[in-house]
């Protein structure tokens, strides 16, 4: 079926990847070269998933590398029938949504403390303010206004661009529930844009 | 379809994701409902997300520190679990063996040191067991047959076989009762087989019956 893309938060990756299963193929032969296909084809997608979640590249790249690293680990990651890249958002949603909460119970600078990513430190603070002034207009400032769920799903369907099959894999509901949140989350940021519009 | 169906499918609709009955059902109701018409139209508006504008030389060196990062955070993750199984081999298992490199031939070196030291005193040990067992087995027997010759030196019980016979082996000889060989009555001292041993093949009477009675001395 064909899609009316409405949405357009991913950075659109120009270099050709091949198929999930295709480097599931290259995989049984070779895993740590399947890995290294897998990685090249979702690291930017997930970083950025995670950034539009934390809001903060250093903790974004550190969420990406932890779903990397679990990955490395799963055994199940090259299976016939295992859904990668469903398994790939649904550890990152979950880690970011782990990070958020925390931080709000904590407070930011207590975060910022003890962090293990020491590098890219002027990378990240390029990023972070490039997110910055995205937060403070246009349809970034709206999403905020949402509700995690209701922006989650956006991420997922319109920034990262998974099917509705993958967005019900990744955050384990029904094809139906993700066609009327998707719905609700849609119509709730019209409204948002509107409520910002000037009169 | 209502208006709270259409609600809930707005989203597939507009993306193409519903089949063609659905899609004819939700074109009719919105030819009939203004505000779900207003609505379809409004969402179906929403302008395209803007991408992040990031610098494309921050976001390449990004990417490149993050394979490099990666690979050690994967390669501390494997020293830290000792999982083998999963130890790299392949294209990105080069970054990661770069990591593992000192620590693994250092850890390997010293596995096979203690594993050789290890070994070479196991069997060492193995070895001393087997030739204590095999020296102990050997006195057993030594002891067995210094015995058997012992007793082999000192002759029969059966002294009055002996002395009659004055032969290491004794030749036994059946005697009428109460005689002592030479047609003289037994000296006192003298073992005299009893009755029913004296009675031999010749009178039909089998030889192994005699077992069964003890000689009788004669006093």
């Amino acid at each position: 079926m064909g899609r009316a893309t409405t949405l357009k938060l991913v950075p659109q990756t120009q270099e050709k990847h091949p198929s999930d299963d295709d480097i599931k193929v290259v995989a049984r032969t070779n895993r740590d070269r399947g890995f290294d296909l897998l990685v090249r084809k979702y690291r930017d997608r997930i970083y950025y998933h995670a950034l539009y979640i934390t809001k903060d590249s250093e903790e974004a790249f550190d969420v990406a590398q932890d779903v990397f690293v679990r990955g490395y680990h799963e055994s199940r990651l090259f299976d016939d029938g295992f859904l990668t890249k469903a398994w790939l958002f649904r550890v990152c949603t979950n880690r970011c949504y782990n990070i958020v909460r925390d931080r709000n119970r904590r407070g930011g600078i207590l975060d910022r403390l003890g962090k293990s990513t020491v590098v890219l430190q002027e990378q990240h603070r390029a990023i972070d303010d490039v997110m910055a002034r995205e937060l403070t207009e246009g349809m970034a400032r709206a999403m905020e206004k949402l509700s995690p769920e209701h922006r989650t799903i956006l991420l997922l369907r319109y920034f990262d661009d998974l099917s509705y099959k993958e967005i019900a894999d990744v955050l384990d509901i029904k094809l139906g529930t993700v066609m009327s949140r998707l719905s609700r989350a849609k119509v709730r940021l019209t409204a948002v844009i509107g409520e910002d519009l000037p009169a | 379809m209502n208006c709270w169906r259409v609600g809930n499918l707005i989203a597939p609709f507009i993306d193409g994701e519903l089949d063609e009955a659905e899609c004819l059902a939700i074109a009719d109701h919105l030819e009939q409902c203004d505000t779900c018409a207003e609505t379809v139209e409004a969402v179906a508006g929403l302008p395209d997300f803007e991408r992040v504008s990031v610098d494309p030389e921050v976001e390449s060196q990004l990417f490149e520190a993050f394979d490099t990062c990666l690979a050690q955070r994967i390669a501390h993750s494997l020293l830290s679990e000792d999982d083998e199984e999963l130890a790299p081999t392949g294209t990105f298992g080069t970054l990661i063996r770069r990591e593992l490199k000192v620590p693994v031939a250092l850890v390997a070196a010293y596995t096979g040191v203690v594993l050789l030291l290890g070994g070479g005193i196991l069997l060492n040990y193995q070895r001393v067991d087997d030739l204590q067992t095999a020296v102990s087995e050997r006195d057993a027997i030594i002891d067995t047959m210094r015995v058997r010759l012992a007793d082999a030196e000192a002759g029969p019980n059966d002294s009055f076989l002996a002395a009659e016979t004055g032969a290491d082996t004794p030749n036994i000889v059946f005697l009428p009762a109460g005689t002592n060989g030479t047609g003289l009555p037994a000296a006192a001292g003298t073992t005299v087989m009893p009755a029913s041993f004296q009675l031999g093949p010749a009178n039909g009477t089998a030889w192994r019956n005699a077992a069964l009675e003890s000689p009788r001395v004669v006093h």
